[in-house]
C-alpha cells in the first residue's frame, strides 16, 4: 500500500487518486495519501471521487466473492442467486417502508445500490451505521453493509447490531454536567424585593392565616409535569383547603447540581407570583413572621440548585423543617444514582473508584460537607416516599434516626377495565429520557416492526414519531392530573415498560399505570418501581433490562399479557395529607 | 526503596501522559514520575508548565544517543518515542532501585503494588496482551495473530529492578533498541515490544503478571469482563482494576472497546471519564504540534519512507550527516516528489 501510494497508483479500480486530488485540490495539501484521506475523512464528508465510480454495484460485489471463493457445486449461477434471494429474504420489506417511507417502487434495489442508504435499517436487528461504524474495514470497501454480513461477516463473528451501541457512543461524547451548568449564563432579575418588602408582601397576601408552610423546590411547580412538581403541586392545593398560606421558593438559577448559581430566589404564594429575594433574608424574613405570631413550616423537597450550607443557615432557626427525600441528590448531585449516567451505581463510597471516574464524582465530594451541615444544623425530619427510597438513602445516612417512611398516596380501586385488542398494547409514558428508559422501549419498537407482536403506545408531552408507535400527545400541565391515567385506561393498554436507568423513589408513572389498570414491566435496578411490581403482583420484574427484553421477545408472552391484562381492576390515585404534621411520633419511625 | 515510574513521549502526546501523571500522583503517590521528551527544546508549544509537573525529565536529545541527529531522522515518531524507552530506563536505573514505564496513554485506577512488591525479588515484570486463549475467529484474527506479529508482552508497560539482573535486561534492550528499534513486522521486528519475547528465554527473573486488572485494552478487553462491584471498585474477570490501556483514544478506541465489549456500560463509563479527562488536558496544554524531528529545519515534513531510507542506506548517512538541513539533497536522492513544491511546478 505505501508502496503503490507513494507511485501514485490507484488502489482499486474504482478509485483513482489523480481524479481525487484534482476534485478535492485542499487534500493535496494535506500531505495525506489520497486514498487514505477518501477513507479516513473523505467519505464521511462526502467528497467526489468521479462520476459513477463511488461505489461497486452490488451485483460486481457479489461477482468479487464469487470469482474469490471456490466455485460452488451447483454451477456459476447458483450462488449468484441464493445470494440475493438470501439478502433480499433478509431485507423487510413492510418494516423498511413504515420505517422510512415509500421513496422508490423497488425499495430493495435502491437499499442495495445507493450508498446514501446504507446507513439506514433494512430490518429490525440489522443496523447498517452501526455496523459501519464497527467495522471500518467495511466502510473502507464500499459494500453494502447487509451484504457484507451476510457473505462474509457473519462467517467472521461480526455481529449485525450492537445492543446499545448508538446509546453507548452517544454516551461517551456528553458532556461534563459541571462543565454544563458553568456554561450557563447567571441572570439577575431585575427587581429584587429587599427583606421588610418580602415581608410586608407576604403578610398582606396571607390575609387571616396565622399558618405558613416555606416550601423549596428546584422550579416553578405550576409550568412543570414532574413528580416533585406534582406533589407540591397538590400540597399547595391541601394548604388553600386547611388555611395554611403556600409560600413557595425555588431558585431563581435552577441547576441540576446541588451547588448555588447565584442567590437569587423566586417565590410563588398559593400559586400567585411572589417575590424574588435574595436567599441570604430567607432565615430573617422567617424571623420576622414568627415574631408576629406567624407559625411557619419549612420544608424541603429538593436540594437541586440550592446551595446545602445557605440552606442550613437559613432554615437553622425554623423549627420544624421537612425534608422530602423524592430523590438521591442529598446522596450524590446525581440524583439518579447513575455511574456517568450509564450504568445503576449505587452511591458507593465517594472515594471509590466509580466515584473517581465519574462526571459527578468530584460535585459529590465537594457538597457532601454541606449535606451533613444541612442534616446536623437543621434536624429536618426526612420522609421518605417509599421504604426503597428509605433503605438507599439509608446506606449512605446509616446513623440518621430522625425519619418517617411516608408513601405520597395509594390507589383507591374503583373498577375494572376490558381490553379487547387483538394484540396486547404495552406503553411508554413520558419523556424520552434514556435514564428513563426511553432507549428500551425503541429497541423494542424496533423489533416489534417486523415481528408484529405488540401495539406500542407512547403517551407524554413532547412526543414525536416513531416507526410503529402510535403516540397519543397528554399533556397534564393545566389539566387534570389522572388525565394519564384515564387516557391509559382508555386506550386499554395491557403493561407500561417503566425500565429506567436510575433509581426511583415514588414513580407516579407506576401508580398511573397500575390504576389505569396495566401492569409494569421493568427490572429490578429501579428502586420503588420493582417494589410496587413486586409487592402489587401486576408486574413483570426482570433481573437486568437485557433480561427484560427478552422476556417481550419471548413467543408465549403477548398471550400472557392478554390474559393477564385483558379484564384488570382500575382506580385513581389519591394523595395522602401533605400538610405540615408537627407531631413526629404520630409516624412510625 | 526509591522508585520511579516514567513515559516516553513527543509534545503532541503529552496531553494523555498527564493524564497519566495525575493517575500516578492519585493511586502511587509516594512513586518519581520521569519524563522523556521525544522533541526539540526549541519545539514550538509551551509546555514548560507541563513538564514541571515531572520530578524527572529528559530530552531525547539528551540520553548520550550517539549521532543523535542521524540516529533520530532514521525513525519515525512511533519508533523513536519506543527506542528511547531503553536508554531512558538505564539511566534511571542508575538512580532509583525500582523503575516502571507506562505508555502515556495508561491511566492508574489503583496502585501498582503487585508490580512494585514483585520487582523486590525479579528482575524486571512484563504484562501480556493475552491471557486466555480466543475462542472465535475474529479474536484469532483480531488479537492472538496481532500478539504473534506485534509481541507476547504489551510494553506499555514494564518494570525492571536494579538488582536481581535488572540492570543487565534494561541494558540489552535499549542496545538493540537504538539499532533495531523499527516498526517493520515483516522482518520480525515491533519497535520495542519483539525485543521482549526474547527477554524470558535469555535472562532470568522474568515475571510474567497474570492478573488480569493490569493492561486492559482493546485487545484483550472482549476475554475480560468488567463489572461494577456493590463497594464501587471496578472488577475485571473478578480482580480489581489496576490500569487501563486507551489505545487510540480519540480515534478508533470507543468504537472498537464498544464491539469488543457490545457496550458494556461499566466499560463506557470508564472511557468517558477518560475522554473528559484527555479532553481537559488538551484544553490546558494546547499544544498540538507537529513532531519537530518529523520536519526538515524549514518545516517541510520528512516522509516516512524517506527516514526509513535514510536510516536502511549507509550511503546516504554518509552523504548527509547532517540530514534536517538538507530537504533538497535527500530528496532528490531517491527521486521524490518534494511535497513543499507545487504539482504544477514539478
Amino acid at each position: 500500500v505505501r508502496r503503490g501510494s507513494s507511485s501514485g497508483c490507484a488502489p482499486t479500480e474504482w478509485f483513482d487518486p489523480t481524479e481525487y486530488l484534482f476534485r478535492n485540490p485542499d487534500v493535496e495539501s494535506d500531505g495525506l495519501d489520497a486514498f487514505f484521506h477518501y477513507v479516513l475523512f473523505g467519505r464521511s464528508e462526502g467528497r467526489s471521487i468521479g462520476e459513477g465510480q463511488a461505489h461497486l454495484p452490488t451485483s460486481a460485489v457479489i461477482t468479487q466473492v464469487e470469482e474469490a471463493e471456490p466455485t460452488p457445486a451447483r454451477g456459476d449461477n447458483s450462488r449468484h442467486g441464493l445470494l440475493e434471494s438470501t439478502v433480499r429474504h433478509l431485507f423487510h420489506e413492510e418494516y423498511y417502508r413504515r420505517r422510512y417511507g415509500s421513496d422508490s417502487d423497488d425499495s430493495f434495489s435502491a437499499y442495495m445500490n445507493e450508498p446514501d442508504l446504507w446507513m439506514r435499517k433494512p430490518n429490525w436487528w440489522f443496523d447498517g451505521e452501526d455496523y459501519l461504524s464497527r467495522y471500518p474495514d467495511v466502510a473502507v470497501a464500499s459494500v453494502n453493509p447487509l451484504l457484507h454480513f451476510v457473505v462474509a461477516g457473519r462467517r467472521e463473528g461480526r455481529k449485525p447490531r450492537a445492543r446499545g451501541a448508538a446509546d453507548f457512543l452517544r454516551a461517551l461524547k456528553q458532556p461534563n454536567v459541571q462543565d454544563l451548568v458553568n456554561s450557563w449564563p447567571v441572570h439577575c432579575t431585575e427587581h429584587v424585593t429587599s427583606q421588610s418588602d418580602v415581608f410586608d408582601v407576604l403578610r398582606l397576601r396571607m390575609g387571616p392565616h396565622e399558618r405558613l408552610l416555606v416550601s423549596m423546590g428546584n422550579d416553578n411547580y405550576s409550568a412543570g409535569t414532574g413528580g416533585i412538581q406534582y406533589v407540591v403541586s397538590e400540597e399547595a392545593a391541601q394548604c388553600a383547603l386547611a388555611g395554611w398560606t403556600h409560600w413557595y421558593l425555588y431558585p431563581a438559577m435552577p441547576s441540576p447540581l446541588a451547588t448555588s448559581r447565584g442567590s437569587q430566589v423566586h417565590s410563588l404564594i398559593d400559586g400567585e407570583p411572589g417575590p424574588s429575594f435574595d436567599i441570604a433574608d430567607l432565615g430573617g424574613i422567617l424571623m420576622s413572621l414568627e415574631g408576629c405570631s406567624v407559625s411557619t413550616h419549612a420544608r424541603v423537597h429538593g436540594l437541586l440548585g440550592w446551595d446545602p450550607s445557605e440552606v442550613s443557615r437559613q432554615l437553622a432557626r425554623s423549627k420544624p423543617v421537612d425534608f422530602y427525600v423524592h430523590d438521591m441528590v442529598s446522596v450524590c448531585p446525581n440524583y439518579t444514582l447513575t455511574l456517568n449516567e450509564m450504568l445503576p451505581c449505587g452511591a458507593p463510597p465517594a472515594r471509590s473508584q466509580a466515584c473517581q471516574v465519574c462526571s459527578y464524582g468530584e460535585a459529590r465530594r465537594k457538597v457532601a460537607p454541606a449535606i451533613n451541615e444541612f442534616l446536623t444544623n437543621c434536624k429536618p425530619l426526612a420522609v421518605f416516599p417509599s421504604a426503597a427510597a428509605r433503605d438507599e438513602w439509608l446506606k449512605t445516612f446509616p446513623d440518621y434516626g430522625h425519619h418517617v417512611t411516608r408513601t405520597l398516596g395509594h390507589i383507591e380501586w374503583t373498577g375494572s377495565r376490558i381490553s379487547d385488542t387483538a394484540r396486547p398494547r404495552i406503553a411508554y409514558v413520558g419523556m424520552p429520557s434514556q435514564l428513563k428508559g426511553f432507549g428500551l422501549f425503541c429497541e423494542l419498537a424496533d423489533w416489534n416492526l417486523q415481528e408484529d407482536r405488540y401495539e406500542l403506545v407512547w403517551l407524554g408531552r413532547d412526543t414525536h414519531e416513531i416507526p410503529g408507535v402510535l403516540t397519543v400527545e397528554v399533556d397534564q400541565v393545566g389539566s387534570e392530573r389522572s388525565l394519564m391515567t384515564s387516557t391509559l385506561a382508555g386506550l386499554g393498554i395491557h403493561a407500561v415498560l417503566i425500565s429506567p436507568i436510575g433509581f426511583e423513589t415514588f414513580s407516579f408513572v407506576a401508580h398511573e399505570a397500575l390504576a389505569s389498570g396495566a401492569l409494569i414491566l421493568t427490572h429490578r435496578m429501579t428502586g420503588n418501581v420493582a417494589a410496587l411490581a413486586g409487592q402489587s403482583g401486576a408486574g413483570v420484574v426482570a433481573a437486568t433490562p437485557d433480561a427484560l427484553i427478552e422476556i417481550l421477545r419471548s413467543p408465549t408472552f403477548p398471550r400472557y399479557l392478554t390474559r393477564q391484562g385483558s379484564v384488570r381492576p382500575t382506580g385513581r390515585f389519591m394523595f395522602s395529607g401533605l400538610l405540615p404534621v408537627t407531631e413526629v411520633g404520630s409516624f412510625t419511625q | 526503596m526509591n522508585r520511579i515510574i516514567f513515559t516516553s513521549c513527543n509534545i503532541a502526546y503529552l496531553d494523555r501522559a498527564m493524564v497519566m501523571l495525575d493517575s500516578v500522583r492519585r493511586h502511587d503517590p509516594e512513586v518519581d514520575i520521569g519524563l522523556v521528551l521525544v522533541d526539540r527544546k526549541n519545539a514550538s508549544a509551551d509546555v514548560g508548565g507541563a513538564l514541571r509537573a515531572f520530578d524527572v525529565v529528559f530530552f531525547a536529545e539528551d540520553l548520550a544517543i550517539e549521532d543523535f541527529d542521524r540516529w533520530i531522522f532514521g525513525h519515525t515518531v512511533v519508533e523513536a518515542a519506543t527506542a528511547v524507552k531503553g536508554p531512558m530506563a538505564v539511566r534511571l536505573l542508575r538512580d532509583y532501585d525500582k523503575v516502571v514505564y507506562l505508555d502515556p496513554d495508561i491511566c492508574l485506577y489503583a496502585s501498582l503494588e503487585l508490580a512494585w512488591d514483585l520487582l523486590d525479588g525479579r528482575a524486571a515484570v512484563l504484562t501480556p496482551h493475552l491471557l486466555d486463549p480466543e475462542g472465535s475467529l475474529m479474536g484469532i484474527l483480531d488479537n492472538e495473530l496481532s500478539a504473534l506479529r506485534h509481541g507476547i508482552f504489551n510494553l506499555g508497560f514494564l518494570g525492571m529492578s536494579k538488582r536481581n539482573g535488572g540492570e543487565a535486561i534494561a541494558t540489552w534492550w535499549a542496545a538493540r533498541l537504538l539499532e533495531f528499534c523499527r516498526d517493520d513486522v515483516s522482518s520480525g521486528m515491533f519497535t520495542d515490544q519483539k525485543w521482549m519475547d526474547l527477554a524470558p528465554a535469555i535472562f532470568d527473573g522474568v515475571s510474567i503478571i497474570r492478573d488480569p486488572g493490569y493492561n486492559v485494552a482493546s485487545w484483550n478487553i472482549n476475554m475480560r469482563r468488567t463489572e461494577l462491584a456493590p463497594d464501587g471498585c471496578f472488577r475485571v474477570n473478578g480482580r480489581p482494576l489496576v490500569f487501563w490501556h486507551f489505545t487510540k483514544a480519540i480515534d478508533v478506541g470507543p468504537s472498537v472497546t464498544m464491539k469488543a465489549t457490545h457496550a458494556n456500560a461499566a466499560v463506557g463509563a470508564i472511557w468517558r471519564d477518560y475522554l473528559e479527562r484527555l479532553r481537559r488536558s488538551r484544553e490546558s496544554l494546547g499544544a498540538d504540534v507537529a513532531w519537530s524531528y518529523g520536519l526538515f529545519s524549514d518545516g517541510t515534513p520528512i516522509p516516512a519512507e524517506l527516514k526509513r531510507a535514510y536510516r536502511d542506506s549507509d550511503h546516504m548517512r554518509s552523504a548527509y550527516p547532517h540530514p534536517y538541513r538538507s530537504r533538497e539533497g535527500l530528496f532528490a536522492w531517491r527521486g521524490w516528489r518534494d511535497p513543499s513544491v507545487p504539482l504544477g511546478r514539478v
